[in-house]
């Protein structure tokens, strides 16, 4: 397993929004992610955490600076190829989930499985993510929590090196959560994956093999956590 | 949250919509502006036609007569019910105009038909005056009025000299002044020929004193000084008595037998003319504004809908902080309410400005004597009404799904609210019934961005048949109109091409022997195919027998022109194909709608389908045929029924209606084809030929029917780029409010790594499945349409054969397919350009 291989770098990223009143959601930042690592990124409500993950993703580009994925820089990338960075590299779960409101919870899986080209996931992963007998429900047809699931078995199904999550367990109760981030250590453990996890749930620090704290758009610490607890063990 | 938030809200909806607002007001704008405009001035010319046909005693009933006596006008006057009689002379007579302007439009002696209409001397008739526009009233035998389309084309005036052409020689007439009348607004001949050149024809009102001198010798003995061929009365208003009643007891007076045609004051062809081209401008005033508010109601629906749908968890929100269920009615339904007024407000201000335009416009051209232009405000309130109307409705519509909404479902994201099923709802399944959506095999053979496209159309039904609808509504639009342009072109080719070959058509007073017709007119240098022929005013009837109505009467004599059992036209007798035509085809021809050369064979009659319907012939029939005025009678049997652009006539054999009248080896036309450039030459010549009663020109004919063509061809034109423009504007509006509705889930797709061309492919193919819906549907509709529309135009004047050109059809699909593509790309620019971390942010 190459651990040791860094993934993503952000060189003095920045991200303000505004042409009046600057809002500066992130301050300049460097910040490197190595395979295999399971990063929490804890703050309050408006630290940046969404904006950091979106700047990673390919999402947004940031307003100075440079965000570098596999060594490539996002910046230099036009936007089909930023799709395709996307499609291959990045798995996402989004905090409002964003899923197909007219594709069933399989059709929803199957679309990101069908751009990267593994069909043959989807039915281990609805499986695993406890949504086999709901497969051919609509997202309208599932409570918030079962939405959640599907959204990252969306995300799994793509078999991304880096699966970035935005409040995974915003809207799941307790067990359902600790499921769900029993799934992404194992993505971290058993496959070598990269998960960034971004929260304001502090519980979720135990299982970061890295925590990150956010505040007014500034990393406020980084520290390495040699032993994390296993996702079945977190309390909240 | 206060009302005035909600103000606030709207202000900046309306300005957050701007271009779908302004959309709605325009066509909102054109609808109300038309239907205003196009009803004040059809109302305004209606009026002055009543006006007009009022003031000059226009006589209720007009009877075309072997012969009726002053007598006789006398004892009709003293009927119960009848309130004023008179006799009049009519009679079709070659005249001169020495120094007219002839088709071509060079100067000379130019000789056409006067249509001589007898009136008193020195004093207005009681019924049926006229209205001299210039110079005076004749007061002296040898004086005459002349009507003004003839007087304006030859440049005639007071002091003009016409020479009438007897067979004593020229007779001068003097032109006293000009006049108009209301029977001779729309100057038509007959209902065979009601287009004829003003060069050729023209009405001339002569005192009876100035025919009877004139015109010895070619009348009837007694014309003119104490007989006539035309009986007028008018009705007594006062004595209430049924018109049918009193032409029983007018028919007693006259003989039955007498009595040629009995024609009511609105179906004078001239005033039954007017009267169809004002039916057409009522009915543009009706179905332009209507398809035009029907448009906008369309949008503000679509619109409005998808706004409470998009606003759902606003809404929920807003009732469930307090905001009261009429305050948010009256939030969305302002908006429309808002819309609705800036679109129909200027419309109706403009309207009222053209409609007065627009009716003097009409009234000049047509040269109608008496004009008032009158506002009727119950046009203009419901113009005002409906243009607010079609985009309240729908706006209300819209508010109260959105005001029925309970705040808690609202909220919830996905879930769509139970409230009732108003356009554009019934969209996502209601509640966690867990009813699975079936994805049956059509899984493994279908791409899933095609599926997704199928099931996005299957999961929105009303708005899919909502788009269908509106591809379909654009081909209907393209086609009606785009198929009426090709009709009328087919119409015209197989008159100009197949039915009628000749250059000139040469008409005798009276039918001559064929072989000296044919002698004269070959001696012509420059004539090169000769065709002689008969054309005799002939009366056909449907042979009592097998018909169910066999109360026609002796003779079955004309009623009335529409009463069905008999009808006025002209028959030609054709020379068999080969025989007398020097070509293999004969110069005239009857001709299917198709184009199709139906030659009669022997004992048989081609007889138009217009005469066929209102008389109720089929082929195989028996069909009477009487010579007018009286006359023999022949029979013969109906052979396939022809086509005729305009007017309408009967064919058969020369031979057959030589024999059957009595004019064996006669002929009265001759049919002729010119060297190249040498037709006018011919033309004078002919003219100059002893007991030529016309010549008319096909050229000129072809000119004037172009003429009349191009002006119905210019308003389909701007039909059909109205309905282009409502096409593009309902596909427009559709295909944007779509892609901007899902404007979250495209960017999730973009997010998860679809490029954004793929993104634009499925929305493609989804508005390409709508298309292909609208259009499947739309075409048999179109074609349903076209018929309709040409069907209810249709009458013994004007039939048009119904046919749509391949092209039409090509360039109407593809039209709407570019469109379609055109409309769509804005909104997928938006689809590429959107900010994906923003949009994936916000909630459902
Ligand atoms: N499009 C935008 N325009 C202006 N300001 C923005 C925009 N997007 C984010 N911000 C601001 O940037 C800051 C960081 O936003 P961000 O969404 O990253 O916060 P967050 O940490 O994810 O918060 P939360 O936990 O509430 O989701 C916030 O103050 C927010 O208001
Ligand atoms: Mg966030």
């Amino acid at each position: 397993m190459p651990s040791a291989e860094t993934l993503v770098r952000l060189e003095r990223a920045e991200k303000t929004y505004g042409t009046d009143v600057k809002i500066r959601a992130l301050k300049p930042t460097d910040l490197e992610f190595r395979r295999g690592e399971l990063v929490v990124v804890l703050g309050p409500s408006g630290s940046g955490k969404t904006t950091l993950l979106n700047l990673i993703g390919g999402l947004d580009r940031p307003s100075a600076g440079r965000v570098l994925v596999d060594g490539v820089s996002l910046g230099s990338l036009d936007p089909d190829a930023l799709a395709d960075f996307r499609r291959d590299k990045v798995g996402f779960v989004f905090q409002f989930f964003n899923l197909i409101p007219s594709l069933t919870a399989r059709e929803n899986v199957e679309l990101a499985a069908e751009l990267s080209g593994t069909a043959d996931r989807i039915d281990p992963i609805l499986e695993a993510v406890g949504l086999a007998d709901r497969a051919g429900h609509l997202p309208g047809q599932l409570s918030g929590g079962e939405q959640q699931r599907v959204a990252i078995a969306r995300a799994l199904v793509k078999d991304p090196p880096l699966l970035l999550c935005d409040e995974p367990t915003g809207a799941v109760d307790f067990e359902t959560g600790k499921a769900i981030l029993g799934l992404l250590q194992e993505a971290v453990q058993r496959r070598g994956k990269t998960v960034l996890i971004v929260t304001h749930n502090s519980a979720l620090a135990a299982m970061a093999t890295r925590l990150i704290r956010l505040k007014d758009g500034a990393v406020a610490s980084d520290e390495k956590r040699p032993s994390p607890s296993p996702a079945a063990e977190l309390v909240w | 949250m206060s009302p005035s938030v909600l103000r606030r809200k709207l202000l900046r909806d309306l300005r957050g919509r701007v271009w779908q607002a302004l959309a709605v007001a325009s066509v909102t704008f054109l609808g109300v502006c038309l239907f205003v405009a196009s009803y004040l001035a059809y109302e305004s010319l209606d009026h002055s036609y009543t006006v007009s046909q009022e003031r000059t005693n226009l006589a209720d009933m007009t009877l075309d007569v072997v012969r009726v006596t002053e007598a006789e006008v006398r004892e009709v006057a003293a009927l119960d019910g009848v309130a004023a009689a008179d006799w009049q002379v009519v009679a079709d007579l070659p005249v001169v105009v020495p120094d007219g302007v002839d088709p071509e439009g060079r100067r000379g002696r130019v000789l056409a038909e006067g249509r001589f209409i007898t009136v008193p001397l020195g004093r207005q008739p009681h019924l049926n005056q006229v209205v001299v526009e210039e110079g005076s009233y004749p007061d002296a035998a040898g004086e005459v009025l002349v009507e003004r389309h003839f007087a304006d084309h030859h440049g005639l005036g007071p002091g003009s000299t016409l020479l009438l052409q007897t067979p004593a020689g020229d007779e001068p007439l003097t032109v006293s002044g000009v006049a108009v009348s209301p029977e001779y607004l729309w100057v038509a001949r007959s209902r065979q020929d009601f287009m004829p050149a003003p060069a050729e024809f023209g009405v001339v009102f002569a005192p009876r004193e100035t025919l009877a001198a004139a015109a010895e010798g070619l009348l009837p003995p007694g014309f003119a000084t104490e007989a006539g061929n035309r009986l007028i009365y008018s009705l007594d208003p006062e004595a209430e008595a049924d018109p049918d009643t009193v032409l029983e007891r007018v028919k007693e007076v006259l003989g039955a037998a007498n009595i040629l045609a009995a024609t009511p004051r609105h179906k004078l062809v001239g005033i039954e003319l007017l009267q169809m081209d004002l039916e057409g401008l009522r009915e543009t005033a009706i179905a332009f504004p209507f398809l035009f508010l029907t448009v906008a109601a369309f949008i503000v629906a679509e619109m409005m809908n998808r706004r409470v749908d998009e606003e759902r968890v606003a809404i929920g929100t807003l009732m469930a902080t307090g905001v009261g269920r009429r305050a948010v009615l009256g939030h969305y339904g302002s908006f429309a309410l808002l819309v609705g007024l800036f679109g129909a407000v200027p419309g109706v201000a403009v309207g009222l400005a053209l409609g007065g335009r627009m009716a003097v416009l009409y009234a000049t051209v047509l040269k109608i004597p008496f004009v008032t232009a009158h506002v009727d405000w119950l046009v203009v309130t419901a113009g005002l009404a409906l243009g607010v109307g079609a985009a309240l409705a729908p706006g209300l519509l819209a508010a109260r799904r959105a005001a029925a909404l309970s705040p808690a479902e609202a909220m919830r994201p996905f879930v769509q609210a139970g409230a009732g099923p108003g356009p554009g709802s019934g969209a996502r399944r209601t509640g966690r019934s867990g009813r699975t959506v079936r994805t049956g095999p059509a899984r493994l053979l279908l791409p899933l961005w095609l599926r997704l496209a199928g099931r996005n159309l299957a999961r929105h039904p009303i708005r899919t048949a909502g788009t269908a609808l509106g591809v379909a509504a654009a081909l209907v639009l393209i086609i009606t109109t785009g198929g009426m342009l090709d009709s009328m072109d087919w119409g015209v080719r197989l008159v100009m091409e197949k039915s009628e070959v000749y250059d000139l058509r040469v008409a005798w007073l009276r039918p001559a022997r064929a072989a000296d017709i044919r002698e004269a007119v070959s001696g012509i240098e420059g004539v090169e195919q000769l065709e002689v022929i008969l054309a005799l005013p002939v009366q056909v009837t449907r042979a009592a027998g097998g018909g169910e109505d066999g109360a026609a009467g002796p003779g079955g004599r004309t009623d009335d022109t529409e009463a069905g059992e008999a009808y006025n036209t002209v028959l030609y007798g054709l020379p068999a194909a080969g025989a007398g035509a020097p070509a293999a085809r004969g110069l005239m021809n009857p001709v299917d709608s198709r184009g199709v050369i139906l030659e009669p064979s022997r004992g048989q009659v081609v007889i138009s389908s217009n005469i066929a319907a209102k008389l109720g012939i089929s082929p195989g029939d028996e069909v009477r045929l009487r010579l007018l005025p009286d006359g023999p009678e022949l029979t013969a049997t109906a052979g396939p029924l022809s086509m005729s652009l305009v007017g309408n006539s009967a064919a058969m054999l020369l031979e057959d209606a030589a024999a059957g009248f009595g004019l064996e080896g006669c002929a009265n036309v001759a049919l002729i084809t010119t060297a190249p450039g040498r037709r006018v030459e011919v033309r004078d010549a002919l003219q100059d030929l002893p007991g030529v009663a016309r010549v008319s020109d096909a050229a000129a004919m072809g000119e004037l029917m172009r003429t009349a063509l191009n002006l119905a061809d210019a308003v389909l034109w701007v039909m059909l780029l109205f309905a282009v423009v409502l096409a593009a504007a309902i596909l427009f509006n559709t295909v944007t409010v779509s892609v901007l509705e899902r404007r979250r889930e495209l960017a999730t797709m973009r997010a998860i790594g679809m490029r954004a061309a793929r993104v634009g492919w499925v929305v493609t193919t989804e508005n390409a499945l709508i298309a292909a819906l609208g259009l499947a549907a739309g075409f048999p509709l179109a074609l349903a349409v076209l018929r309709f529309f040409v069907r209810l135009f249709a009458s013994d004047l004007f039939t048009l054969p119904v046919h749509v050109y391949p092209r039409t059809v090509a360039a109407a699909f593809i039209g709407v397919g570019l469109t379609l593509l055109i409309a769509q790309r804005p909104s997928l620019r938006h689809v590429a350009r959107m900010d994906l971390a923003e949009s994936a942010k916000l909630r459902e």
